[in-house]
C-alpha cells in the first residue's frame, strides 16, 4: 500500500533564479522511486488545500532530493520552509520511463523539466548505461554539472551553449537515428515539436507530462492528455507516455 | 465503544462515511487505504455513453477550497460496470461496505437509460447526479427546476429497483422546494451538497484560471453552505440525507449528522490526504467515545 509520510527538510537551497533543490529524510521504509516517477508535497497551511506534483530528481539512503520552480503562491511557500520543518509527502506516484535496450540514450530536458532525466540519468550511470542529455533552459542553466553523462546545453538567450531550443540543438547534433532511444521532460509544446522531431526520423520517444493535478492518484480525473487510445489520466497512466501515443495539436 | 452503524435507504451501513462521488477509485484510493473500512463508497458519475469531459487545466485551487471543471469524463456504463465495478467489488470483499453508482445524464431519457443498467448491475444503491454545473446540457439544469427535477425522478424511479438517492444542487434559491419534488416523485434519499458554481481569473495572464471558466467549488470554504441546507433540507422531508459539503474531520462529520444528516460523504479531503476517509472514520469513533454518544442516532439528536 502507498501513503502519505511526513518527512524532515534537510536542505532547501535557491540554485538558480525562482528554482529550489529540496532535499526530505524520509521515514524508513519509503520505497525508493523509478525516474520520471513524481510525489506529491502537501502544504503546511490548511487554506492550500491541492498538493504540489514534483518529480524526483534524487535518492539516496531515505533523502528524497527534488528540484523545483516557484511558479505560485503554493510554491512560493514551499520555498521558505526552512531546515528542520516537516512535510507532509506521497510515497511514489506515476510511472517511471521504460528505457529501451538501446545502444544510447538521449535524455532531452526543458527547464523544469531537468530535475526527473538528472534522476534518470544517475540510474542509467548505475546500470553501466551510456547516454546524453540535451538541456534546455530559458534563463540561467541548472544542475547541469550534476549529469554522470555528456551534456549539450541550449538556451534561448544563447547566455550558454547553443543559442535556441533543445530541438534545433538536436537536429545540429545529427545523431543516429537506429540504437537511439529520446527519453524527454518539458513543456508541452517542446515535447510536441520533439515528437514531430523524433517520428520523422523514426526515433523511439519518451515524454513525461506536466498538467495541472487534483489528487494525483487516478481519483477525481482532474489531469488528462488526449492520446491515441482515448483519454488518459496523467497522474495514473502517465505521466511517462510513448511520444507517438500523445496527441500533441491541440 | 460507540456503534456506528447506521439504515440507511432500508440498508444497514457499517458506519456512516462515504466517499463523495468523483473523489474516489479503486485503484488508486485503494493504494492508500482499505476502502472496506467505511460505509459506502460512490463511484465517479456514469452516464450510458462513455464522455470526453472537459479541456484542461480541469482544477483549481482557492482560499480553503478548489474549483472543478471534470465535465463528468466517463468511460460509460458499460465499461463502468465490466471494468471499475470489479475492482471496487474486490476491494470490498465480505465486509459490508455498499457501493452507490452515481449517475449523469444529458437528457431524462440518457438517465433512465444509464439507471436501468446501473440498477441491473452489482451496485447497492444509485445516486441520480442532477447537480454537476460543469456540462453543457444535463446536469445542473435538472436540479434547479422543481418541475424538471421531479420528472426526471420520477422516469429513473420506475426503471429502478435499487435505493434510488438523488443529488441536489446548492445553485438554487430554495433547496427545500427541490429536495420536496425529489421526495415526491420517489426519492428514498438525498444527498446535498454539490458543488457551488464559481470561477477564478489569472491576472496576470488575464485568462480565465479553467479552461471551462465556470468549475464547481468544493471544499471547506463550502462547509457553512452545506451545513444550513443539510439543516433547513432534513426539516423539510421524512427521507434520509447523505450530507457532504467540505467535511475534513471526524468533528466536522458529526456537524454534519447534528445538523440531520443520517451518513456523511468525504470527498475534497481526500485529495489533501488521500487516506481522509477513514482518518474520518476514526476521528468520528473517537469524537463519539469522548463525548460519550453511544450510536449515530444520538449525534442526529444531539443539537439542543
Amino acid at each position: 500500500m502507498s501513503g502519505v509520510c511526513t518527512a524532515e527538510i534537510i536542505g532547501n537551497d535557491e540554485i538558480a533564479p525562482g528554482i529550489f533543490k529540496l532535499r526530505l529524510r524520509l521515514p524508513a521504509g519509503y520505497q525508493r522511486p523509478e525516474p520520471g516517477q513524481f510525489v506529491n508535497l502537501y502544504l503546511n497551511d490548511p487554506s492550500r488545500l491541492l498538493p504540489r506534483p514534483i518529480s524526483v530528481c534524487g535518492w539516496h539512503e531515505s533523502v528524497l532530493t527534488l528540484v523545483y520552480a516557484v511558479v505560485g503562491a503554493g510554491t512560493r511557500a514551499i520555498s521558505g520552509y526552512g531546515i528542520g520543518a516537516k512535510i507532509r509527502v506521497s510515497t511514489p506516484l506515476g510511472n517511471g520511463f521504460a528505457v529501451q535496450p538501446v545502444k544510447s540514450c538521449i535524455l532531452v530536458g526543458g527547464g523544469v523539466g531537468v530535475p526527473p532525466l538528472l534522476y534518470l540519468a544517475n540510474r542509467l550511470a548505475e546500470n553501466g548505461r551510456d547516454a546524453l542529455a540535451v538541456l534546455g533552459f530559458r534563463g540561467e542553466p541548472f544542475l547541469t554539472d550534476e549529469f554522470p553523462c555528456a551534456v549539450e546545453v541550449a538556451t534561448d538567450d544563447g547566455s550558454a551553449g547553443f543559442k535556441g531550443n533543445v530541438v534545433e540543438l538536436l537536429e545540429k547534433l545529427n545523431l543516429p537515428a537506429s540504437g537511439t532511444q529520446i527519453l524527454a521532460c518539458g513543456p508541452k509544446p517542446m515535447l510536441g515539436a520533439l515528437a514531430k522531431f523524433a517520428a520523422k526520423r523514426g526515433i523511439a520517444l519518451q515524454v513525461s507530462l506536466e498538467e495541472r493535478m487534483g489528487c494525483g492518484y487516478g481519483a477525481c480525473v482532474g489531469c488528462v492528455c488526449k492520446t491515441a487510445g482515448g483519454s488518459r489520466k496523467v497522474c495514473e497512466d502517465g505521466p511517462v507516455f510513448a511520444g507517438d501515443e500523445v496527441i500533441w495539436d491541440e | 465503544m460507540s456503534d456506528l452503524r447506521v439504515i440507511f435507504c432500508g440498508l444497514e451501513l457499517q458506519n456512516p462515511i462515504v466517499t463523495a462521488s468523483g473523489t474516489f477509485s479503486a485503484k488508486g484510493s485503494g493504494k492508500f487505504y482499505d476502502f472496506s473500512r467505511l460505509g459506502a463508497v460512490t463511484s465517479k458519475g456514469v452516464a450510458i455513453d462513455p464522455w470526453p469531459g472537459n479541456p484542461t487545466p480541469r482544477i483549481a485551487e482557492t482560499h480553503s477550497g478548489m474549483l472543478n471543471a471534470i465535465g463528468l469524463e466517463n468511460p460509460g456504463a458499460e465499461r463502468f460496470i465490466a471494468e471499475e465495478l470489479p475492482l471496487i467489488r474486490n476491494g470490498i470483499d465480505f465486509s459490508g461496505t455498499r457501493i452507490i453508482a452515481n449517475v449523469a445524464g444529458r437528457s431524462v431519457e440518457e438517465y433512465v437509460r444509464a439507471a436501468e443498467l446501473l440498477n441491473a448491475a452489482d451496485v447497492d444503491m444509485l445516486e441520480l447526479n442532477i447537480s454537476c454545473p460543469n456540462i453543457k446540457e444535463g446536469g445542473v439544469s435538472f436540479g434547479t427546476s422543481p418541475a424538471v427535477a421531479a420528472k426526471v425522478t420520477q422516469e429513473v424511479r420506475r426503471v429502478v429497483t435499487k435505493p434510488l438517492i438523488v443529488k441536489l444542487t446548492p445553485n438554487v434559491t430554495d433547496i427545500c422546494e427541490i429536495a420536496h419534488a425529489a421526495e415526491s416523485s420517489g426519492a428514498d434519499a438525498l444527498s446535498l451538497i454539490n458543488t457551488l458554481t464559481g470561477m477564478r481569473i489569472d491576472v496576470r495572464k488575464r485568462r480565465h484560471v479553467l479552461a471551462n471558466k465556470t468549475g464547481g467549488l468544493s471544499g471547506p470554504a463550502i462547509m457553512p453552505v452545506a451545513i444550513r441546507m443539510v439543516y433547513q433540507v432534513a426539516s423539510a422531508v421524512k427521507i434520509p440525507i447523505l450530507g457532504m459539503g467540505g467535511i475534513m474531520s471526524g468533528a466536522d462529520a458529526a456537524e454534519f449528522l447534528m445538523a440531520g444528516a443520517s451518513a456523511v460523504a468525504v470527498g475534497t479531503a481526500a485529495l489533501v490526504d488521500p487516506t481522509a476517509p477513514v482518518r474520518i472514520l476514526d476521528e468520528l469513533k473517537d469524537f463519539m467515545d469522548e463525548h460519550g454518544f453511544a450510536n449515530i442516532e444520538a449525534v442526529k439528536n444531539a443539537l439542543k
